[in-house]
């Protein structure tokens, strides 16, 4: 069909036509085919790490054994979850949280799970936990840690959990995950959370770097009544590829989110992180804000965007990455969006991809520091910015700090140089 | 000879800044430059410090080691400072943790022990006391919300931490009013010593009343036009830079 030209329209647009405007992509509008990067073949990540069952090859025969094996590593002070192969085999969790575990129906999840996104990803899920904190409990200094273990029983395989959290009024819940592979073989952990946050709530949700080389895509959805908020922080390092997707929903007035990450993303690593942060309500809140370091053959894709729905009032949102690049080898796809429908809004977005500072590096230089030495420094400020300003605990800052500086020194630094 | 500058010629991108410099420092001697905006003072630091933006050609001798071609760390961990008309802010990197970096390193190349936290925060205290430093600027980032004086004043700690065996200062004295200027003056002063070389770049005369210079220099369109003791400084501050177009004759 020939589309050009159309009688009663400007000369200049049929002109455009006439010069070939619109065959080139790169001068089109926006398109799928511009954007491929937000589109991950997951069939090409799960064929180069070998991964190749869907569904945990055995489900008996989980020895005790290995809880004994991994209890050393159960954090004092803390509530914890362990999961191992995709088996719920311990828990201790105090008083006013509850843990269901079993496996779903299609029938089940429909009837559970709000979300439709989550609820069609969630079909593939064959773990299911359910979380239930009641009302008016502050468990902020205890974390509840889940603890996702495969073993060589799981190797090549993909596993799916699904979560399903709620949590009750005025309670103030911090969760950990933590994905940990007892084989030297790779294996993926796909999670799909879904939480509702409840009136007067909080909910820390942090996700430290794990030392494995395996995969990890999470789906987090997450619901947010009046006054409720939600804060989460990332560290990424290791795995080979880690895919987080949230899903923020502020439903109801005084919500707030504020997520925000750091990464250091070498030797072939891939981390796809997109934020969708919905406003669907007046005075809600959200902050993103990552920051990453890249080289090395390895590649990051973020997505960042917020819609605010019409008719709402008192809107602020702000979407911030800064990221650089180490090498020419390196892939960085970074694009934040607004999709806003009301007036009464306050939005701001800063997104930058630079290297190291040369001043910097020279000032450093001047005084002695060498430069694997002005290296880390730098490096280390880049991301500590971040951790410095979480809103958590000193300590926990401190040892987020400490976590993050022995994955610079011991496993980057040679790479650096 | 602690520093040895031989027919220095220095560009960027292809303009000539620097037209054979020669500069030479004996140990114990304090030199002073001055001249105009644009003669070429502050490449003359740069290229010492060893800023890689720059072509060069000629020799820079410290100790009688070339140090040209060396990194800007090899060049600081031999002795050579540089106090920079503009320090940099780097947020991130508090000032505490850059000092006992900076000092770790220089330490470790002339194979001396690390300080331990208590003699480095001894030394440091001593230092922040005769700058009439604030403790609490320590723990910020390098410069990081510091007013200019303050800046110059951490530029002077860090000499004085540092201890190297040739200073050099870059308008340290620009910008500062009279009392950060009395400060910064008696910072410089500590570290005069016999073994000690010093050249302090400046538009004015009022550092020098405070540092007394051995031998002044006027740098001109990238050559040093003439060389003189104490009196040239006074005599440009009097008659101003109008003096070179005679001194050129």
């Amino acid at each position: 069909m020939k589309l050009f030209p159309i009688k009663n329209l400007p000369q200049f647009i049929n002109n455009l036509y006439s010069e070939d405007y619109f065959s080139k992509p790169s001068y089109n509008f926006p398109q799928s085919e511009l954007e491929s990067w937000k589109y991950t073949n997951l069939k090409k990540i799960f064929d180069s790490n070998n991964i190749n069952s869907f569904s945990p090859k055995h489900h008996e025969n989980i020895s005790k054994e290995y809880v004994n094996l991994y209890s050393k590593y159960l954090v004092d002070k803390a509530q914890n979850i362990v999961l191992l192969d995709g088996m719920l085999i311990y828990e201790n969790l105090l008083a006013g949280v509850k843990l269901e575990n079993s496996s779903m129906s299609v029938n089940q999840i429909k009837r559970h799970v709000y979300n439709p996104l989550v609820r069609i990803n969630g079909m593939f899920n064959e773990i299911f936990l359910k979380l239930v904190v009641d009302a008016n409990m502050d468990h902020l200094d205890n974390p509840i840690i889940i603890h996702y273990l495969h073993t060589d029983k799981v190797d090549s395989t993909l596993l799916s959990y699904f979560t399903k959290i709620d949590i009750g009024r005025n309670s103030r819940i911090f969760l950990k995950e933590k994905f940990v592979s007892l084989s030297s073989k790779k294996s993926a952990f796909n999670i799909k959370m879904e939480t509702f946050i409840k009136d007067n709530a909080n909910f820390t949700y942090d996700v430290l770097d794990s030392p494995c080389k395996s995969i990890v895509m999470n789906h987090i959805s997450i619901n947010l009544l009046k006054n409720s908020s939600f804060n989460s922080f990332v560290m990424q390092s290791s795995l080979n590829f880690t895919r987080y997707e949230y899903h923020i929903n502020l439903l109801e007035k005084n919500s707030k989110s504020n997520i925000s990450g750091v990464s250091f993303l070498h030797g072939s690593k891939q981390l796809d992180l997109y934020v969708f942060v919905s406003h669907y309500a007046s005075h809600t809140e959200s902050r993103v804000n990552f920051r990453s370091t890249v080289g090395y053959k390895s590649k990051y894709n973020l997505g960042i965007k917020a819609y605010v729905s019409p008719k709402i009032k008192n809107i602020y949102s702000s979407l911030h990455s800064k990221s650089i690049h180490l090498d020419n080898l390196s892939i960085i796809n970074i694009k934040p969006e607004f999709d806003i429908h009301s007036e009464d809004v306050v939005c701001n977005h800063g997104v930058t991809i630079g290297s190291l500072d040369e001043n910097a590096f020279f000032y450093l230089a001047s005084r002695g520091i060498s430069n694997k030495e002005a290296q880390v420094l730098l490096v280390e400020a880049f991301f500590f910015s971040i951790i410095n300003n979480l809103k958590r605990e000193d300590a926990i800052v401190e040892k987020y700090k400490v976590i993050f500086e022995t994955i610079l020194n011991k496993e980057i630094l040679s790479l650096i140089l | 000879m602690l520093l040895e500058i031989k027919d220095l010629h220095v560009s960027i991108e292809g303009k000539n800044i620097l037209k054979g410099i020669n500069l030479n420092i004996k140990p114990g001697e304090i030199h002073a430059i001055m001249g105009p905006n644009g003669s070429g003072k502050t490449t003359l630091t740069n290229v010492i410090g060893g800023k890689k933006d720059y072509d060069t050609a000629g020799s820079i001798r410290l100790n009688d080691q070339d140090i040209l071609n060396l990194e800007p760390s090899e060049r600081s961990l031999l002795g050579v400072f540089v106090g920079f008309q503009n320090p940099i802010e780097i947020p991130g990197v508090s000032n505490m943790q850059f000092l006992k970096t900076a000092l770790d390193s220089k330490n470790k190349f002339l194979g001396k022990k690390a300080l331990n936290s208590s003699e480095f925060f001894k030394k440091l205290q001593k230092n922040l006391d005769l700058l009439e430093i604030d403790k609490s600027r320590m723990s910020r980032g390098v410069n990081e919300g510091f007013s200019g004086g303050e800046k110059k004043r951490n530029e002077v700690l860090q000499m004085i931490m540092l201890d190297p065996i040739l200073c050099i200062l870059d308008e340290t004295d620009s910008g500062l009013d009279i009392d950060a200027l009395r400060i910064v003056s008696k910072g410089i002063r500590h570290m005069k010593n016999k073994k000690r070389g010093m050249l302090i770049i400046t538009h004015y005369q009022r550092l020098l009343n405070h540092v007394e210079p051995d031998f002044v220099h006027v740098l001109s369109d990238g050559e040093i036009i003439h060389s003189g003791d104490k009196k040239l400084a006074l005599d440009l501050e009097k008659h101003g830079y109008s003096l070179l177009k005679k001194l050129k004759r």
